[in-house]
């Protein structure tokens, strides 16, 4: 799909929820009536070209090809990322934390799994808080800096096994629902599960169109598309 | 078996890629778009580490890189895209004619699907585990490392390993912490010896 300035921005909205996380992630409000993309982009300082390919990629996924790519300051990319990382940290998790606490409170003859329950999502908050912060300190400072400078930051494999821990934290989501789906006993409160799950399945989401930024905007912008 | 085949659709028309990619996904799920190939090390490389790999290729990308095409080994199917039937793609087992209707279509998919299957060979796992596979289950909850399971059962790393590979297979569980929270759900380990933080 293409996307052109001059569209309305409410136009896509309607059709392509996940666009609602990136707008809160710019700083952008709802209520922009029947402005273009053009218009709410100058209201908030936000360079077009940049929300543009952002939007198509969201929208097109795998198929993204970027067209502006060359034309768009790699600050912004990561400070977009950064903003992201808040609302995993100060959102996504406190809330799915706070339903999991209110599961353990109802239902008391359940103790073990929700203590369980707990335990695993705790152990994967963590690991998922350090990895962000990891990211926020060092990864996009050094990103930022190579882009700069075209100085090779893979030397030291620091990209390669960032990754890698990328992908342990993605298994472990996809474990969690996975042991919630299929493995725990069912809970009485199915309201308080199904909203668990579908936080996880939103937040699995999330993170796949975060990964592509970094994967298709990002490191490429850096020059380190192959790691 | 659609998660074991790994699509590419190599195109440089992009109304051909975009009609391509609303109908791949019908049929295989992890569906990727090239658009253009600077280095056919990254593809192959890429290729190397599928069970199979399904290329649709365009004429212009065919035509081009036809060396690359000849020289791909391994569990790989080439599958053109032609708009005319005269053309090369006779020396096919399978090519996708523009031109067909949705009907011929879905029925060349089909086929293809159908031809897919009998070259790879979809593990039919018991999901059941076996009982070694249960005491290694128990260590794994335990923290203890696949050498460490190793040395205490007298098997090999590489053993075990392989065990671990198929007891996440048949759970669908993939992180140590996952398994071990499967182990204690199922009364394989108790929540006080297992290593949870």
């Amino acid at each position: 799909m293409m996307i052109l300035e001059d569209n309305k921005l409410a136009d896509y909205i309607k059709d392509y929820p996940a666009l609602l996380n990136f707008l809160d992630r710019l700083g952008v409000k709802l209520g922009f009536r029947d402005n273009t993309i053009k218009q709410v982009c100058e209201q908030y300082n936000l360079e077009v070209k940049f929300v543009i390919d952002l939007m198509m990629l969201i929208i097109n996924r795998d198929e993204f090809n970027p067209n502006y790519l060359d034309n768009y300051a790699v600050i912004n990319t990561v400070k977009y990322l950064k903003n992201s990382h808040q609302s995993y940290e100060f959102d996504y998790l406190p809330e799915i934390e706070s339903l999991i606490n209110r599961l353990a409170e109802l239902e008391r003859n359940r103790e073990l799994d929700c203590k369980l329950l707990m335990m695993y999502f705790k152990e994967y908050k963590d690991d998922f808080i350090k990895h962000i912060n990891y990211e926020d300190s060092v990864i996009f400072p050094l990103i930022v800096n190579a882009n700069n400078t075209n100085e090779d930051i893979n030397k030291d494999n620091i990209v390669a096994e960032y990754m890698q821990n990328h992908d342990n934290l993605d298994e472990k989501l996809v474990d969690l629902k996975n042991l919630l789906i299929r493995y725990f006993r069912p809970f009485e409160n199915i309201a308080i599960i199904r909203s668990i799950i579908n936080l996880l399945f939103e937040m699995e989401e999330d993170l796949r169109i975060h990964e592509l930024i970094e994967n298709k905007i990002l490191f490429p912008k850096a020059q380190i598309i192959n790691y | 078996m659609n998660n074991l085949v790994h699509t590419i659709i190599f195109s440089n028309s992009f109304i051909i890629s975009k009609a391509l990619f609303d109908i791949v996904p019908e049929f295989f799920s992890r569906t990727e778009y090239i658009d253009k190939c600077d280095d056919f090390d990254i593809l192959i490389n890429k290729i190397e580490k599928q069970i199979y790999t399904i290329i649709f290729i365009d004429e212009f990308y065919f035509n081009k890189y036809k060396f690359f095409i000849d020289n791909i080994k391994g569990k790989t199917l080439i599958v053109p895209i032609f708009y005319n039937s005269d053309s090369a793609c006779n020396m096919f087992k399978f090519a996708i004619n523009i031109l067909e209707n949705k009907y011929q279509i879905h029925k060349s998919f089909a086929k293809l699907v159908e031809y897919v299957k009998t070259k790879i060979q979809e593990p039919t796992l018991d999901k059941e585990l076996s009982n070694r596979e249960k005491i290694i289950l128990q260590m794994i909850a335990q923290g203890l490392t696949s050498k460490q399971i190793g040395d205490k059962l007298g098997i090999s790393y590489q053993t075990v390993s392989s065990h671990r590979k198929n007891i996440s297979a048949k759970l669908e569980i993939k992180t140590v912490s996952g398994l071990t929270v499967y182990a204690i759900l199922n009364n394989l380990i108790s929540i006080d010896e297992a290593n949870l933080t």
